[in-house]
C-alpha cells in the first residue's frame, strides 16, 4: 500500500493530541484512512445527550476530494438518511482542499444543531419536520435516547 | 491504491444502482431500504437477445456479508434457470463461475450480474432449454 | 517538501509527457487519453455509454489475460467516476477546471516577499513553505477581490485548479477574476483603437 501522505499523518496526530470537544476520530489499525468517529449531539439540540457513531474514509485523491462520512447510529434528522448518508454541501459541491477532517466533523456537529428540512435527504423526515416541527423534535429526542445513548455503546 | 472499506464501496455501488448509471441490461438495489449494514441485495438480469433467455427477466438475491469485497458475494437465482454454474437450488456455484472463483476486490455486484448475463449468452449456453418462464427455485 | 503529487505517488502530466522514455509512452498516452475522455464535457449520455463500453472492454481484457494494466485502468475508471457529468451531485457543480496556461501564468511569490515567511504554510499540504529549499509559491488572482493573498504551493494548487476553478480558501472563481481583468483590458484596447481610428478618419477628412 502506498505510504500515507504527510498531510493525513499530521491531521491524524492533531486529532488525537488536540481533539475537538465532543468529537473523537481514531484511525483503524488495518486501514489508516478509515476512521472510527464519535460526535456528541450539541447541547441545545434534540440530539443532546446522544453519542453518535460514524465512519469516515479518506479516498486516494483526498484532499482533492472530500472525505466520505456516514452515520452508523440511527438518527432522525432531515439531512441524514436511513443508511446514515449525510446531505452537507461541504461533503459534496462545496468541498475545498483547505478543509480538513476536523472542519468536516465540526460541520456535521453543526448540522445536528441546525437541521435544514428545506434541503432534505431523508424526504419523509423532512416532511414530518415541516408539517409538525414540535413532534419531529420529540421523535429526534426519543431516537437519540433509544439509539445514541452513550451507555448503549459501552 | 488504498483499500476502500466495505461500507463505502457498497454505498458507491448503491448510488450507481439507484441513479441507474450502470448498464441497462441489469439492475440491483438493497432488499430493505433501511438496512444500515447493506447486506441483502436484489438483482435482476434482462435475458440476452438471440438466446433462450430472450425477453425474460431473472431475479436474484445477492448477499454481501462482512467479508465483502475481500471475498465474493453469495449469489442466488430466484427465477428458475438452466445454466451450468447454477445448482438445482438456484445458487451460483463459486467454483463453476469464474468471476466469483477468481474474485478481485475491485469487482462489483454489477460485474457479477453482467458476467452472468454474458455466460447466459455464450455460444455454449445460449441454446440450453429453459424452465417455464416465471417459475422460481 | 513533500508535494501533493509525491504524497500520492502520481506524476505530473507535464513532466511525464515530455522526455519520457519511449517504452513508457504508449501507457502514458493511453492513460491521458482515458483521462481526457473521462473529464471531457460532451453530451452526458455518450460519455456514460463510452465509459460503460470501455469498462466492459477492460473487464474482458482483465478476465481473459489477467492483465495488471487492465486492472489498474479499471480502478482508474472507477476512481474517476466522480467526474461523471451525468452525476452532478458527485462531480462538483461548476467543476470546470482552468487550462494549463492559466496555471503557468499564476503570479509567483518569492519566499523573500512572504509575510510571516517562517510560519506560513500551504493550506493544502499544510507544510511550511520554508521546509522546501526551493518552494514554488503562487498567488491566486482572488486577492484582487478579497484584498487578501491566498497563496499555495504550485504543486498543490495545480491538481485542484485543473478540475475546479475556485480558490480553496474563499471559493472565488479565479477564472472570473481573470475574465473581468481581460474584459477591462479589451475595453481599454478598444478605446485606444477607437481613438486611433478617429484620428485616422480625421486624417482622411483633411485629404479627402
Amino acid at each position: 500500500m502506498a505510504a500515507l501522505p504527510k498531510r493525513i499523518i499530521k491531521e491524524t496526530e492533531r486529532l488525537v493530541s488536540d481533539p475537538v470537544p465532543g468529537i473523537t476520530a481514531i484511525p483503524k489499525e488495518d486501514n489508516l484512512r478509515h476512521f472510527e468517529v464519535f460526535i456528541d449531539g450539541p447541547s441545545s439540540s434534540p440530539y443532546a445527550g446522544g453519542h453518535f457513531s460514524l465512519e469516515l474514509f479518506l479516498p486516494d485523491d483526498y484532499p482533492m476530494c472530500a472525505p466520505k462520512v456516514r452515520f452508523l447510529t440511527k438518527i432522525y434528522h432531515p439531512n441524514i438518511d436511513k443508511l446514515g448518508r449525510i446531505c452537507l454541501d461541504v461533503l459534496k459541491d462545496n468541498w475545498s482542499p483547505a478543509l480538513q477532517i476536523r472542519t468536516i466533523l465540526l460541520s456535521i456537529q453543526a448540522l445536528l444543531g441546525a437541521p435544514n428540512p428545506d434541503d432534505p435527504l431523508a424526504n419523509d423526515v423532512a416532511e414530518d419536520w415541516k408539517k409538525d416541527e414540535k413532534k419531529a423534535i420529540e421523535t429526534a429526542q426519543s431516537w437519540t435516547k433509544q439509539y445514541a445513548s452513550a451507555k448503549l455503546q459501552e | 491504491m488504498s483499500k476502500i472499506p466495505r461500507n463505502f464501496k457498497l454505498l458507491e455501488e448503491l448510488e450507481k444502482g439507484e441513479k441507474g448509471l450502470g448498464a441497462e441490461s441489469i439492475s440491483y438495489g438493497l432488499t430493505n431500504q433501511d438496512d444500515i449494514t447493506m447486506t441483502y441485495w436484489n438483482g435482476t438480469i434482462l435475458g440476452p437477445p438471440h438466446s433462450t433467455h430472450e425477453n425474460r427477466i431473472y431475479s436474484l438475491t445477492i448477499i454481501c456479508d462482512e467479508s465483502y469485497p475481500d471475498k465474493p458475494p453469495k449469489v442466488k437465482f430466484i427465477s428458475k434457470i438452466n445454466l451450468p454454474c447454477v445448482d438445482n437450488a438456484g445458487n451460483v456455484v463459486v467454483s463453476e463461475f469464474d468471476t466469483l472463483k477468481n474474485w478481485k476486490r475491485n469487482y462489483t455486484m454489477e460485474t457479477v450480474l453482467l458476467e452472468l448475463r454474458k455466460s447466459m449468452a455464450s455460444p455454449a449456453n445460449k441454446k440450453l432449454a429453459q424452465p417455464a418462464e416465471g417459475s422460481t427455485f | 517538501m513533500s508535494t501533493y503529487e509525491q504524497d500520492h505517488n502520481i506524476t505530473s502530466n507535464t513532466n511525464s509527457s515530455s522526455g519520457g522514455r519511449n517504452r513508457n509512452r504508449p501507457h502514458q498516452t493511453l492513460t491521458s487519453l482515458i483521462e481526457s475522455f473521462l473529464t471531457q464535457d460532451t453530451s452526458a449520455n455518450t460519455v456514460s455509454d463510452d465509459r460503460e463500453a470501455f469498462t466492459n472492454a477492460l473487464r474482458t481484457l482483465d478476465s481473459e489475460q489477467g492483465s495488471e494494466m487492465a486492472q489498474q485502468l479499471l480502478q482508474f475508471v472507477e476512481d474517476h467516476a466522480n467526474l461523471d457529468p451525468l452525476n452532478p451531485s458527485l462531480g462538483a457543480k461548476g467543476s470546470q477546471g482552468v487550462p494549463q496556461e492559466f496555471l503557468d501564468s499564476l503570479e509567483r511569490v518569492p519566499i523573500s516577499k512572504l509575510a510571516n515567511s517562517d510560519t506560513a504554510d500551504c493550506p493544502i499540504c499544510t507544510n511550511r513553505f520554508l521546509d522546501d529549499e526551493h518552494p514554488l509559491i503562487v498567488k491566486l488572482p482572488c486577492s484582487v477581490q478579497s484584498g487578501k493573498d491566498h497563496i499555495f504551493d504550485l504543486e498543490c494548487i495545480g491538481p485542484w485548479l485543473k478540475v475546479h476553478s475556485t480558490c480553496p480558501l474563499c471559493r472565488f472563481d479565479v477564472l472570473e477574476v481573470d475574465r473581468k481583468r481581460r474584459e477591462k483590458l479589451e475595453k481599454e484596447l478598444q478605446a485606444a483603437k477607437d481613438a486611433d481610428s478617429e484620428e485616422e478618419e480625421e486624417g482622411w477628412d483633411v485629404y479627402g
